[in-house]
């Protein structure tokens, strides 16, 4: 799965330990997510899409 | 990419990766000197016991890189907390089983209560990983401790069952199976390890 983590971070001039707090996860969390290196969960991916304020089809994306 | 700061933690002038070396070098060390008879046989037990405090700076600056590279989290500290004091645990109850053995020579139940109290914190382990896995609130380290234990696991099988086969065969020596443990933590760390790489 894609996602549009990366840019939208960047548009907000957010670090990723800035992210990784407004969704209480770790750091490397956020990171692995960015690089497509772990998936998250649904949950999870709902939080990112509040932390957003975006619909969570903007954010990830079908491979 | 990820972000970050470049300067790696120390405990006491060595980095994790020092300290890990410094352990197993002292373990392999420690093994041999046992076997080849540079020690009195008496000895041998508190010699392949000693290395075991290392952990407990291997584990202090662990849990420095970790923060380093952003794998931090209140259940991940407090595991680590209760692996060492168990561990700690493990060497104190070992010590003293073996010292109670030598001392007072005990048969039957008493012996097997001994044997029971030399291996009681190692259920201390285990229910400290179940605990973590329990409590961590953070899906990717959860799932990368389950990852890491199942490399864990896979190692102590494979070691175990190659060396059972090997001593079939009378290609290798009867073992202490008190190896287990030890075999358990590296195999956790090298699975941890593979995580690191692959993340970083």
């Amino acid at each position: 799965m894609k996602n549009r983590l990366r840019v939208l971070r960047a548009e907000r001039e957010w670090s990723q330990q800035q992210l990784a707090e407004a969704l209480e996860v770790s750091r490397q969390s956020v990171n692995a997510i960015e690089t497509g290196k772990y998936d998250p969960s649904l949950p999870l991916a709902f939080r990112i899409a509040d932390v957003f304020g975006l619909p969570i089809e903007q954010i990830f994306l079908r491979d | 990419m990820d972000e970050t700061c470049t300067e790696t933690p120390k405990v006491w002038g060595l980095t994790y990766w020092g300290w890990a070396a410094v352990f197993i070098v002292a373990m392999i060390g420690a093994s041999f000197a046992s076997r080849s008879g540079l020690v009195p046989a008496g000895a041998a037990i508190w010699v392949q016991l000693a290395p075991l405090v290392l952990v407990a700076p291997m584990a202090h600056a662990q849990l420095g890189l970790f923060r380093k590279h952003g794998v931090s989290s209140p259940a991940l500290t407090r595991h680590n907390r209760a692996m060492l004091l168990t561990l700690g645990a493990f060497v104190v109850c070992m010590c003293l089983a073996v010292y109670l053995s030598r001392a007072y020579r005990p048969t039957g139940l008493a012996a097997f209560a001994l044997a029971l109290l030399a291996i009681a914190p190692v259920g201390g382990i285990v229910w400290s990983a179940a605990r973590y896995l329990r409590e961590e609130t953070d899906e990717f380290l959860r799932h990368r401790a389950v990852n890491a234990l199942l490399v864990s696991l896979a190692f102590v099988l494979i070691v175990g069952s190659l060396w059972g086969s090997l001593q079939m065969f009378g290609l290798a020596a009867p073992s202490l199976n008190l190896w287990v443990l030890p075999a358990w933590g590296f195999g956790f760390g090298l699975g941890n390890l593979w995580w690191w790489t692959r993340d970083r």
